[in-house]
C-alpha cells in the first residue's frame, strides 16, 4: 500500500484530476477596449433603444452563465432607429424593476435557470438529444425531403438517412449563410469540402472550386465558420461533406 | 517457418497503423440561395485620433448621415450597440488596433470605424474605414477634411458609393440625382434632389403645372412639359447655365418627353390630332415621325444603348406597354395582364422593363425580365403606386405613392424589397426621373 501511494502521489507535479463525464466547452477568447480615463468624445452613437423586458436585474446575474451570442429573436424585434433619435432616452439610467426586499441567491439561481431554460436555443451542444427531439428533426425533414421530390439534387446516394442528414447539415450551414442578393443576374457558385469528426465538429475547410469572386467564397467561409458544430453524422464513417453553394434560390 | 510466420506478423503490426482500418465516406450536399440576404453592419463609436475636446458638430454630422444612408440599401442590417461584444468603443480606427473576433463573434459582417482629428479652427479632417470582419480586410478606407457643412454630405456620399461599389459592383446610389413634380399653393414645379432626400433646389417657378421632368443622358439637360392655358409647351432647363427655354410645338398637347442616348429628343404630340411619338432635332424642332398610330401613342423611354424604345399604346383598346426595336422597327408587345398598363421606363442596362398596372387593390408597379420573358409585382401598396424610374445601376427604382395619403417619392429594387421614402418636402411629389449620368 504504501509501495503504490509513493508510485502515485496525489500531487505530483502539476498534474490534475480530470473528470471525463463533465461536458467541455470551448470557449473563444476575444479582447475588450480598455476603458479610457477622459472622455474624448462624446458617446454619439450610443443610442441604442431600451430593452423592452424590465427583467433587467435577472440579466445581470445571468450574465457570467450564458456566451453573450445576440439571440435571433430580440434582434429581429429590434427596430433600425437612428442614434440621435434615442440620445434623450438613453441618459436615464434603469431603474430597478421592484423596491422589494433583495431576493434569496437560491430564488435568484432557481429564477437564472428558469431564464436559461426559456432562452436556450435548440441548437446547444449540451442539451442531449432526447429520441424525442431526435424523432421531431427526422420528421420535419422527412417531409421536406418529400416535397422536394426524387429528383432532390441534395441527397446524392438512396439512403434515407443520408437524405435526412443532408438536410439537417443544409438548414444549418444555411442560416448562417449571409451574402446581399442585390445581383440576380451573375450566378455564383464555389465547392467546399468539410472534415468533420463523429461528433459532426467541423476541423477543415477547403474551398475545391471557387466562384471567381472572393466576397462570396469568403461568405461560404463565414458560413462555415460560425456553424462550428454540425449534426452527429448517422454513420461514424462519414467525415467529409462536400457542399455547392449557389448564389440563386432553386 | 516459425520465424517467416513470426516475421510476417511483426511486419503486418508494424504497418497496420498505415493502412486505412475503414474507408471514409463522403457525402454531397447543394445549398441554393444565402439564409439571409442581408448582411450585418455595425457603426462603431467615433473616436478622437488625438487629445481633443469634445466631438465637433462635423463629426456628429459624418455619423448621422452614414447611419442615414445606410439605412436606403436594402441589403444592409444595421446593428445596434448592444448586439456587439464589448460594445462598440474601440481601442483604434486601422485594422491592427482592432479585436475582429468579438464583432464576428456577434455576427456583425461589416463594421465601420470613424476617426477624426480636429485641424485648426473650422477644419475636421475624417477617416472612414470599412472592415470586413471575417478576413479583418479592409475593404474601404478614405480620408477626407471637411472645412464646410455641406462637405459633410459629399465626403460620406463619396464613401459609399465606394463602399457599394466594392459590396456590388454599383455605385450609382449615391452619386446621382433625381428630378420629380412637386405641388405647392395649388402649383407643380420641378425640383432636385439626391436619392436620400439631400440638395433640394427647385427649377421652375412658372406658378403654373410643370409636369414630366426627363433627364438627358450626359445629365445636362432636364425637359418637361408645362401646361398653359390654352396648350402645353415643352420647356427644357440647363444645368450648365441654369437657363430655361419655352418651345411651342405644332398640336395641343404635349406629354413624357425623353431623351434619347444619342442626344435626340423624343415626344408624343397630337400634330394631326391623336397624340403619337415623334423625334425632335437639336434645335427641337420635329425631325421624324417614330410611332405613328390610330391609337394613342405615349411615355417613350430608352436603355442606355439606345436600341430599344418603350412606350404605352392603346392600339389594342387599353393601353398596353410595347417596345420598339430601333433598329428593325419590331414592335413586340411586353404586357398581357390587367387592361391598364402604363408608365413604363426600360432599364439602362435594357434587361428590365418597370411599369404601372392597375390592379383591383389599386396600381401596382411590374417589371419585365426581357431576357426570362418573366414579370414579378415589385410593390404592394397600399393605395396607387406610379410612375416608376429607373436609377442608373438598373436595381433601383424610384416611384410615386399616395400610401399614405398623399402622394411622395418611394425607393424600391427590382427584387421587390422593403420600400423607404425619400424626403422631398411640403407637398405632394409625383413623376420621379433618374439622372442616368452618375456624379453629375
Amino acid at each position: 500500500m504504501i509501495l503504490v501511494f509513493s508510485l502515485y502521489p496525489p500531487f505530483q507535479g502539476s498534474r490534475s484530476f480530470i473528470d471525463l463525464d463533465k461536458p467541455v466547452y470551448e470557449v473563444e477568447l476575444v479582447n475588450f477596449p480598455q476603458k479610457k480615463p477622459t472622455s474624448k468624445a462624446e458617446k454619439i452613437p450610443a443610442k441604442a433603444p431600451e430593452k423592452p423586458k424590465a427583467d433587467t436585474g435577472l440579466k445581470k446575474q445571468v450574465q457570467p452563465r450564458i456566451p453573450k451570442a445576440p439571440p435571433p429573436v430580440e434582434i429581429a424585434q429590434k427596430k433600425k432607429k437612428q442614434p440621435a433619435a434615442l440620445k434623450k432616452k438613453e441618459d436615464k439610467p434603469r431603474k430597478a424593476p421592484s423596491t422589494q426586499a433583495p431576493p434569496t441567491p437560491e430564488k435568484v439561481l432557481a429564477s437564472a435557470m428558469a431564464d436559461i431554460e426559456k432562452n436556450a436555443q435548440p441548437e446547444k451542444r449540451e442539451e442531449p438529444e432526447t429520441p424525442d427531439y431526435l424523432a421531431q428533426a427526422l420528421s420535419d425533414i422527412k417531409q421536406d425531403v418529400k416535397q422536394r421530390g426524387p429528383e432532390n439534387p441534395g441527397s446524392s446516394g438512396t439512403s434515407t438517412r443520408e437524405s435526412l442528414y443532408g438536410g439537417l447539415v443544409e438548414a444549418r450551414i444555411k442560416e448562417n449563410w449571409r451574402f446581399p442578393g442585390i445581383d440576380d443576374t451573375t450566378p455564383l457558385s464555389a465547392k467546399v469540402e468539410l472534415r468533420i469528426n463523429s461528433e459532426g465538429k467541423i476541423l477543415e475547410t477547403t474551398i475545391l472550386d471557387s466562384s471567381g469572386r472572393p466576397d462570396f467564397d469568403r461568405s461560404v467561409k463565414k458560413a462555415i465558420a460560425e456553424t462550428r458544430i454540425l449534426p452527429r453524422p448517422y454513420n461514424q464513417r462519414l467525415q467529409k461533406i462536400v457542399i455547392s453553394f449557389h448564389s440563386q434560390e432553386l | 517457418m516459425k520465424k517467416i510466420i513470426f516475421f510476417l506478423c511483426t511486419t503486418i503490426l508494424a504497418l497496420s497503423p498505415f493502412l486505412p482500418a475503414q474507408a471514409q465516406e463522403a457525402m454531397h450536399i447543394n445549398i441554393y440561395g444565402p439564409g439571409q440576404k442581408k448582411i450585418n453592419l455595425l457603426v462603431s463609436q467615433a473616436l478622437a485620433l488625438q487629445e481633443s475636446g469634445p466631438a465637433p458638430d462635423e463629426v456628429r454630422d459624418v455619423e448621422q448621415t452614414l447611419y442615414k444612408n445606410m439605412e436606403f440599401l436594402p441589403f444592409i442590417n444595421i446593428m445596434q450597440p448592444e448586439d456587439i461584444l464589448g460594445g462598440t468603443e474601440l481601442d483604434g480606427v486601422t485594422g491592427k488596433d482592432i479585436d475582429f473576433k468579438r464583432f464576428a463573434l456577434s455576427r456583425a459582417d461589416l463594421l465601420l470605424t470613424l476617426g477624426w482629428v480636429q485641424e485648426g479652427a473650422g477644419s475636421v479632417r475624417v477617416e472612414l474605414r470599412a472592415f470586413e470582419t471575417f478576413s479583418g480586410k479592409l475593404l474601404v478606407g478614405r480620408g477626407y477634411v471637411i472645412t464646410k457643412p455641406y462637405q459633410t454630405v459629399e465626403a460620406v456620399n463619396r464613401f459609399c458609393a465606394e463602399l457599394m461599389q466594392k459590396l456590388t459592383g454599383r455605385n450609382g446610389f449615391f452619386r446621382s440625382t433625381l428630378a420629380f413634380v412637386r405641388k405647392n399653393d395649388g402649383h407643380k414645379e420641378i425640383w432636385t434632389s439626391t436619392p436620400q432626400g439631400r440638395s433640394l433646389k427647385q427649377i421652375t417657378d412658372f406658378k403654373q403645372y410643370c409636369l414630366s421632368p426627363a433627364w438627358n443622358w450626359k445629365g445636362t439637360m432636364l425637359a418637361g412639359t408645362l401646361v398653359g392655358d390654352k396648350k402645353h409647351e415643352l420647356i427644357i432647363w440647363s444645368k450648365k447655365d441654369k437657363r430655361l427655354r419655352r418651345i411651342q410645338l405644332a398640336g395641343n398637347t404635349i406629354i413624357s418627353p425623353a431623351f434619347h442616348p444619342d442626344g435626340r429628343l423624343f415626344i408624343s404630340i397630337d400634330r394631326y390630332g391623336n397624340p403619337d411619338i415623334y423625334s425632335l432635332n437639336a434645335e427641337f424642332e420635329v425631325e421624324q415621325t417614330e410611332v405613328k398610330n390610330w391609337a394613342i401613342d405615349i411615355s417613350p423611354q430608352f436603355d442606355r444603348k439606345g436600341e430599344n424604345m418603350v412606350f404605352v399604346s392603346s392600339r389594342l383598346g387599353n393601353p398596353h406597354i410595347f417596345l420598339l426595336d430601333l433598329r428593325t422597327r419590331k414592335v413586340k408587345r411586353i404586357s398581357y395582364e390587367g387592361k391598364y398598363n402604363t408608365n413604363p421606363d426600360i432599364s439602362p442596362d435594357g434587361r428590365y422593363i418597370a411599369y404601372s398596372r392597375r390592379t383591383p387593390d389599386g396600381h401596382r408597379i411590374i417589371v419585365h425580365d426581357l431576357k426570362t420573358n418573366t414579370e414579378r409585382q415589385v410593390t404592394h401598396g397600399p393605395g396607387n403606386d406610379e410612375d416608376p424610374a429607373w436609377g442608373p445601376d438598373s436595381y433601383f427604382l424610384a416611384f410615386s405613392s399616395n400610401r399614405t395619403g398623399e402622394y411622395r417619392i418611394y425607393l424600391a429594387t427590382r427584387q421587390g424589397d422593403e420600400t423607404k421614402m425619400i424626403p422631398t418636402g411640403p407637398g405632394e411629389a409625383t413623376a420621379p426621373s433618374w439622372n442616368p449620368a452618375v456624379g453629375r
